[in-house]
């Protein structure tokens, strides 16, 4: 007994020594599943041409993703990062964070000495790095001659993300977009409105699916924005925010925060999508509005019912949580040309392509014409789903849901 | 009188029924929510109310996998864990003794001192704590977070080292020097053999602590060090609940060594950390 | 100076010898303290002014009594509940039935397991189409509709005595281990009945035991911050709304944050204390 004592202690003991010494190194076995994907579109990659080889550049990068649900996380694992280090020889190392935690590290960064090179966000996150003044590269259009492609996504993306001036600074990879999901085994005739949404709430009492207002999910919201914004315009015609305490005034917006309430008493809320997604899957959230790339992802694989069926409401679909790549200010100037290489890589054709063709998820450039039509069979067209977008570009409202949603919002 | 005795016997097998019944209720109540963890990671397509998944699957592991990373995660949570035990060890081997053998006034007054961490909820300092390992650039170090779990673990540690320094037999101590070894010599080479029993405890408490901890670890890790609680917080969060089971079972196995460890070398009261100075 | 040395060599070298633990007090925990209590007196974003509005603030809130009231209730309704059930498992465990050994072991399952892993656990086993509905809908047909547990204060209840009862369990088990049974042999000599027995000798034998359990179990239900940041849906008791102004404000409200841990801190040293006197005084007499 007391021998197997000793044994055990200098065991533990020895680990105790050995690991702290193999702590830090900087060569983390990552594991990358390389598989052969059938995909139609060959692999070309559009390097810009420098004049002069600069010194030899960086070959690894951090990326921090605070944007990408599981699907997308699988994504870059699977699909992003191989085909990276593949065709421009430099390897990701990909982290998933969270916004507030990415700032609150920037802002204790020293000028050049930030270690995340690459950020991939939220709107929200974007705007509020910019409210906190944490300085990011601007990219657009200052390095359009590193990152041509940046010059195939629409302008007005790039210059606002949920109304706050971004300057530039984000590139935009994807344009997420939520849509109307149901179980067709109990909803039979889908609501086509907001307002017909509201009106028949009561024939999906409980069974409607709804997020927490501060949840960490974007949703928590965007569903609240897109149903206000059915009934009182949260943003004038030219897309600018109407301000919060103007709204606030009128009666209009009285009401519909009123009938928001109202309408969340009828809801099932979820903490965070993936709750909202096992009551789908138990039967007991019939109907809900959420992002249409993860929504037919699930079904695909086997984690929703595959009686989920999507549908459109004509006065307001939310737009989902658009990916926006930035550089920091803060680190290494080779680091940033390296950066701009993978941004413009990522916002290749080939690359966006894939986006949509794989994931159903729309494309950060305007490139619609060269998606196969097969993928037009699955999802609408852009040009379809646009004039019903609801990009949220009133951030104090946004701002207000999130921070005094849960107390003013929630059922009692 | 036979049918009183028969009677007897029942009612006395009655009550090892109720017994096991009960025991067997507690049992399944800890552990059927492993259970259902199990059945999650292995499940497609289980939708609606049915008992058991309708596939079986290994897609849930080979993406858990994939997606987060796992041997870092488990090397960040073990690193962390050695150095915070090692730190912890360190520090409680001389304060244990010097509190378990030697004549201090003022004793309880210190002991409930260092105890006091254990009373103050761990959100209360790991408040500052972040903030000052922001300043001094600690976050997402291995050593930082590390220092972090050595506030909650050190305690501890010194809690167990002082008993067992405390209960130390008088008469061998006395002996060794009768033999006429010398303090440090009595030290090394009888006082710490004695208390070996005591340091494995303490360390195998603090390394569980460090393991599980949560709280200060979330206040103070970053993409480098993101430790296995924290990457099952984010998962149970964000991702699906059939990978996040997956990941969960994985995780899992340290943690039962860890229990298994627990039975055989000591006694369990010792990891709630008895009572004594609070 | 040598005198000195030599005539104090005792003093000193106890006092070398607690130097490590002493540091780390105060450098991990004091330290640490000291900056949440000086931030809680900042003006938000400030580092040089003092102001007291985070605190009227934070108790001025119509909310903040509810949180404290839910923070209390969890933890004494936990501690409670836990002491109810430990005291019959242990005073099984003490027959030493067959199969002890795993019920011993099943007690410390909570507390080595990751509580975030077990917290998913009782999510899909309490949700409305995990096991237990499963049962009683199906098994035994008592209800039509699945019961609310996850989310409710019931079940944040249930998974707080999961996940802290072993503290109670484990402490009261060795006291009881230790209790020498002559006591109990007296008694049933005397003629007292097994139930006489085991209310007048053995409960009032190892209440301190029991005791010193509960506030380990109180300890830490009261601390709790993982279980309820997942489980708790909207109920969240204070540590969760600290953790809240960090992570939902940006930027994040530190001085907000501190000055709701500070009171957090006051009230469980407060509750603490006042514990210990009860605790103390039956041990006394």
């Amino acid at each position: 007994m007391r021998k197997s004592l000793f044994l055990v202690v200098s065991l533990l003991l020895v680990a105790a020594a050995v690991l702290p010494a193999c702590g830090p190194t900087p060569t983390p076995e990552k594991i990358i599943v390389r598989e052969t994907v059938p995909v139609t579109v060959k692999e070309t990659v559009v390097v810009p041409v420098t004049a002069t080889p600069p010194p030899p550049l960086p070959t690894e990068i951090t990326v921090v993703d605070t944007n990408s649900g599981a699907n997308f996380q699988l994504f870059w694992q699977t699909r992003i990062i191989p085909s990276v280090q593949e065709q421009l020889g430099i390897k990701i190392n990909y982290v998933v964070s969270k916004g507030t935690e990415v700032a609150e590290r920037m802002k204790a960064w020293e000028p050049g000495k930030g270690d995340i090179h690459l950020l991939f966000m939220k709107p929200d996150d974007l705007a509020n790095l910019i409210k906190s003044n944490i300085p990011l590269v601007k990219l657009h259009p200052d390095r359009l001659d590193m990152i041509p492609n940046l010059a195939k996504c629409p302008e007005e993306y790039l210059k606002t993300a949920q109304g706050v001036d971004i300057q530039g600074t984000g590139a935009l990879y994807w344009r997420s977009q939520y849509t109307l999901i149901y179980n067709t085994e109990y909803v039979k005739n889908p609501p086509k409105s907001w307002k017909e949404f509201y009106e028949r709430r009561a024939e999906w009492k409980g069974h409607i699916g709804w997020m927490r207002p501060d949840s960490k999910s974007g949703s928590g919201r965007s569903l609240p924005y897109a149903f206000v914004n059915a009934f009182v315009p949260l943003t004038n015609p030219d897309g600018s925010p109407i301000p919060l305490a103007e709204l606030e005034k009128k009666p209009e917006y009285q009401d519909a925060i009123a009938k928001l309430k109202d309408f969340m008493t009828y809801c099932k809320i979820a903490n965070e999508p993936t709750n909202m997604f096992e009551d789908f899957n138990a039967g007991d959230t019939w109907i809900a509005c959420y992002a249409m790339d993860y929504s037919l992802w699930s079904i695909s694989q086997g984690t929703m019912p595959p009686t989920i069926a999507a549908g459109s409401l004509s006065d307001g679909m939310p737009a989902g949580s658009d990916g926006y790549l930035s550089i920091p200010a803060n680190i290494p100037d080779e680091y940033k040309q390296v950066a701009m290489k993978v941004i413009n890589y990522l916002l290749s054709d080939d690359q966006q392509i894939r986006l949509i063709t794989e994931m159903w998820q729309y494309t950060g450039t305007n490139i619609e014409d060269k998606v196969p039509d097969v993928v037009w069979r699955k999802i609408p067209k852009w040009k379809e789903i646009e004039p019903v977008r609801v990009r949220l570009n009133n951030k104090e409202f946004t701002d207000w849901v999130k921070e005094k949603g849960a107390e003013v919002l929630l059922p009692k | 009188m036979r049918t009183l005795r028969q009677y007897l016997r029942a009612l006395l097998n009655a009550k090892k029924l109720l017994a096991y019944t009960f025991l067997l209720c507690f049992f399944l109540w800890v552990t059927t929510p492993f259970l259902m963890i199990l059945l999650k990671s292995f499940g497609r397509n289980w939708f609606g109310k049915l008992w058991l998944p309708p596939e079986f699957t290994l897609d849930w592991y080979k993406w858990a996998i994939t997606v987060t990373n796992i041997p870092e995660v488990l090397r960040n949570t073990l690193v962390i864990a050695g150095i915070a035990v090692t730190i912890s060890t360190l520090i409680a081997i001389p304060t244990g003794w010097a509190l378990g053998r030697r004549q201090i006034p003022g004793k309880e007054v210190i002991m409930s001192t260092i105890l006091l961490p254990r009373m103050i909820p761990p959100i209360a300092y790991a408040l500052g704590v972040a903030q000052i390992f922001y300043r001094l650039h600690l976050i997402d170090t291995h050593l930082g977070v590390a220092i972090a779990h050595v506030a909650i673990c050190a305690p501890y540690a010194i809690l167990v080292l002082s008993s067992t320094f405390e209960g130390l037999d008088e008469r061998v101590l006395e002996a060794a020097s009768v033999c006429g070894a010398n303090n440090l010599r009595t030290f090394f080479h009888i006082t710490l053999p004695l208390v070996m029993p005591g340091i494995l405890s303490s360390i195998i408490f603090t390394f569980t602590t460090s393991y599980n901890e949560f709280t200060l670890t979330l206040m103070t890790y970053g993409p480098k060090t993101i430790t296995l609680p924290v990457r099952t917080y984010l998962a149970v969060g964000e991702g699906y609940w059939e990978v996040t089971s997956a990941l969960s079972m994985i995780l899992i196995i340290p943690s039962l060594f860890v229990l298994f460890m627990i039975q055989r070398q000591v006694q369990p009261e010792k990891l709630v950390g008895g009572f004594k100075g609070v | 100076m040598a005198s000195f040395l030599k005539k104090h060599r005792y003093a000193l070298i106890s006092f070398v010898m607690l130097l490590p633990g002493l540091a780390s007090f105060f450098g991990l925990f004091f330290y640490p303290m000291l900056v949440t209590v000086v931030r809680s007196f900042r003006p938000e974003g400030v580092t040089t002014a003092w102001t007291l509005r985070n605190y009227t603030d934070f108790l001025g809130q119509a909310s903040t009594r509810q949180v404290i009231l839910l923070t209390f209730f969890l933890a004494i309704a936990c501690t409670l509940l836990s002491i109810l059930l430990s005291v019959p498992l242990t005073l099984l465990l003490r027959q030493k039935l067959v199969g002890h050994r795993l019920f011993r072991l099943t007690i410390l399952v909570p507390i080595t397991v990751p509580g975030l892993v077990g917290a998913l656990g009782l999510l899909l086993f309490y949700g409305s189409r995990g096991w237990l509905n499963l049962l009683l809908m199906q098994g035994l047909h008592v209800v039509e509709q699945p019961v609310k547990i996850n989310y409710t204060l019931t079940g944040l209840v249930i998974f707080y005595v999961w996940h802290y009862f072993s503290y109670t369990a484990v402490t009261t088990l060795s006291t009881l281990e230790g209790l020498d049974p002559a006591f109990e042999e007296a008694a049933r000599v005397a003629g007292a009945s097994p139930w006489q027995v085991l209310r007048h000798v053995v409960i009032p034998l190892i209440m301190p035991g029991i005791l010193a359990g509960s506030v380990l179990t109180f300890m830490a239900a009261f601390g709790a911050f993982s279980i309820p940041l997942i489980t708790g849906g909207s109920y969240r008791p204070l540590a969760v709304q600290i953790y809240k102004q960090i992570e939902v404000f940006t930027p994040a409200r530190w001085e907000a944050a501190s000055a709701m841990a500070v009171v957090m801190a006051l009230l469980q040293l407060v509750f603490l204390t006042f514990y210990m006197r009860v605790l103390r005084r039956p041990t006394a007499s």
